[in-house]
């Protein structure tokens, strides 16, 4: 079972910062800066978790947790968002395929909690 | 921006019919989708200062001189994250409250004031069907009618035009599911070629030149019909405006008085 996880985000800082904090999880990482080379990435890698922005100019989060989900149906997906707070995008996400959502910015301990609700068997 | 969208027209404004018609001159001021934007930028900047800050504290010994003021840095940055959200939350911050919700006393209630804000040389017309009550977020659901109205604002643009906004109920004849009601948001405005209606309602999608408008405002329109369960669908030629039609289910089959 890999541990590798994808991450898509158009801010190269906050891909940043979620790889390394993955990386304190214990995942190997690769990130995506759009939903369109996330899904090229998820579909060559295989990866054990993704987390996606769902705001992006490019290829945007909420179509690319519904292309994931037509093409693995088990894989963690966690949708994160900068302006979730009133606009249920989380939910909507939740509602398409993915397991889990956090909202930006979080903490290493959000993150954490939020990866083992949505997968189980979490590396770290 | 396409073409359409920069065409005026030449004939002057007809008249306002006074029975039909809502509000005054006045100046649009339709901050919502800058706001939302900023609060995305906002939290996506104050992700690597509260998460780095984070890993380079826990990093270091507890008794490290630079632990309490690395603990300040995200303390600070998590009242910064209350204060971002709170941008975008109305009220007291309360989360979404769903219940029954009289659309039609909610349009009433919202029309005149955005009559107001509009241009002059637009006219609102409206039509209000009593209608079942849905269930649902109030304040979501004037979101919806604020977007799709301030979209047909920018449609119709500094030319004569009108924006016509109904309401009904779509009676369900096929079964005992329940009836629907219907918004719709119609305008006189530039209107859309198919390629651009296909994609009006991805985030960041716009028309409009560089700093009128995120392109998220039918993006929110959007998601919130869909949390209430809804459906929406857009008919649009280019040069024979727009029109939104929402169907949102009822609470019930019981029809609420019209509002007088």
């Amino acid at each position: 079972m890999t541990n590798r996880a994808l991450v898509i985000d158009d801010s190269p800082d906050v891909c940043l910062v979620v790889e390394t904090l993955l990386g304190r999880l214990g995942y190997k990482t690769t990130s995506a800066s759009d939903g369109v080379e996330g899904l090229r990435l998820f579909s060559q890698l295989r990866p054990a978790l993704v987390i996606t922005d769902l705001f992006m100019p490019h290829g945007d989060g909420i179509e690319t947790i519904k292309e994931i989900r037509r093409h693995d149906r088990h894989v963690p997906i966690i949708a994160m968002s900068g302006a979730a707070t009133t606009m249920n995008f989380l939910q909507i996400a939740l509602k398409l395929g993915a397991d889990a959502a956090i909202a930006k910015p979080f903490s290493l301990k959000e993150l954490s909690d939020t990866i083992a609700r949505s997968t189980p068997q979490a590396v770290g | 921006m396409p073409p359409a969208l920069n065409r005026r027209r030449v004939q002057p404004c007809p008249q306002r019919s006074p029975d039909k018609t809502l509000g005054v001159s006045g100046e649009i001021v339709r901050p919502e989708n800058f706001v939302h934007a900023l609060v995305h930028d906002l939290n996506n900047l104050l992700t690597p200062i509260l998460s780095l800050t984070e890993l380079v504290r826990i990093g270091l010994p507890h008794d490290d001189a630079s632990v309490p003021l690395l603990s300040m840095i995200e303390q600070t940055t998590l009242r910064a994250r209350n204060l971002v959200q709170r941008i975008l939350t109305t009220g007291d911050g309360s989360p979404n409250v769903y219940k029954s919700v009289d659309l039609s006393e909610l349009l009433r209630k919202s029309l005149p004031a955005l009559a107001a804000s509009m241009p002059s040389m637009i006219r609102l017309q409206h039509r209000i069907d009593p209608t079942p009550a849905i269930f649902g977020d109030a304040d979501e659901l004037h979101r919806v009618i604020l977007n799709l109205t301030t979209n047909a604002v920018h449609a119709i643009g500094q030319q004569c035009g009108t924006i016509s906004v109904s309401l009904s109920t779509e009676t369900n004849q096929n079964s005992t599911d329940r009836d629907m009601v219907r918004l719709v948001v119609a305008d006189t405005g530039s209107g859309m070629d198919d390629a651009t209606r296909r994609r009006i309602f991805q985030p960041f999608f716009s028309t409009k030149e560089p700093g009128h408008g995120a392109g998220i405002g039918l993006t929110i329109v959007s998601t919130i019909v869909a949390t209430h369960s809804g459906s929406i669908r857009v008919i649009s030629q280019p040069g024979k405006g727009a029109r939104f039609e929402i169907d949102l289910p009822s609470a019930g089959k019981r029809r609420i008085p019209s509002v007088t």
